[in-house]
């Protein structure tokens, strides 16, 4: 389908996109995605036009915005990869079959094979 | 400059400066100089997207004005692209004639790619046939196929990916 999304620009260099995304996702029925480009430009998308009262509230949820905080699907990625850190810092002669698995598990979910994913994540 | 429809020689005639002109000088340059225009991106910070609707990349930048003369246009655009997670991207253009915009590729874009963390090249070139002479705005887009951000490396200096993607669109006939 060709046409532009409805648009809001802010100005704000640091941002976690995928957690604003999150947050704009479940209070904006019509919330399209988060872009970040050059300069400090934060762009908000939006399937239609907001209300007054709901521009301002996403301008809110940008200025209240924390990049610190980090979404589930980012915490599981962190544990994947010190997981794997800490995996491939052990001699191969001496890992464990337990290991492998587990190696098996962290790789296969950064793949996308989901059914992998949550195993892997959950992990050490 | 524009194109003139080649003149068909009689026998006999006179061959006049305006006639050279028209159908030989600014035939030629119109051949050598066709409508233009690219942008290479040399940017201070990457690209990144969590949208899964096509979206403008950059509406300033990226998004190349050309007026042509009724003929074929290629459209073209190479750059390396990576994801926080395992998942698609599509890349797509939008070409608005200030009316009615369409999309050059349509349904899924252009082109798109399982892209994972380790970034990929994305690229295409594709003919548009059928446009009017006219001016339009050739808007590269970009989305997400799965939660999770796309980030298109924009020459920042980032390590590893200080990759300067290109987009250009050329009257081609």
């Amino acid at each position: 389908m060709a046409g532009k999304p409805f648009e809001l620009v802010f100005e704000k260099q640091q941002v976690n996109i995928e957690k604003l995304h999150e947050d704009l996702a479940a209070r904006f029925m019509s919330f399209v995605g988060v872009s970040t480009g050059p300069g400090v430009m934060l762009r908000l998308y939006f399937q239609t036009p907001l209300l007054p009262g709901e521009e301002l509230e996403a301008g809110t949820m940008v200025d209240l915005h924390d990049p610190a905080i980090l979404t589930d699907r980012q915490i599981k990625a962190q544990n994947q990869q010190a997981l794997l850190d800490q995996l491939v810092a052990i001699p191969w002669a001496a890992w464990t079959s337990q290991e492998k698995d587990d190696l098996l598990r962290v790789v296969a979910a950064q793949m996308g094979i989901d059914s992998f994913a949550d195993s892997a994540a959950g992990g050490k | 400059m524009t194109w003139t429809t080649p003149r068909t020689w009689v026998t006999g005639e006179l061959v006049t400066s305006t006639i050279m002109n028209a159908h030989v000088r600014d035939n030629l340059d119109a051949l050598k100089a066709p409508p233009t225009e690219h942008y290479e991106a040399n940017e201070g910070s990457d690209y990144t997207t969590t949208s899964t609707s096509l979206v403008d990349v950059d509406s300033t930048n990226l998004a190349l004005s050309l007026t042509t003369y009724g003929g074929d246009v290629v459209i073209s655009f190479h750059g390396m692209i990576k994801r926080s997670a395992a998942g698609f991207v599509f890349l797509d253009v939008e070409i608005d004639d200030g009316d009615t915009p369409v999309m050059a590729g349509g349904d899924d874009g252009i082109v798109g790619s399982g892209v994972a963390t380790t970034p990929v090249c994305m690229g295409f070139t594709r003919l548009i046939t059928g446009l009017a002479a006219g001016s339009y705005v050739f808007s590269l887009q970009w989305r997400n196929g799965g939660a999770g951000t796309a980030t298109l490396y924009a020459g920042a200096g980032t390590t590893n990916g200080d990759v300067h993607p290109q987009f250009w669109v050329r009257e081609v006939s």
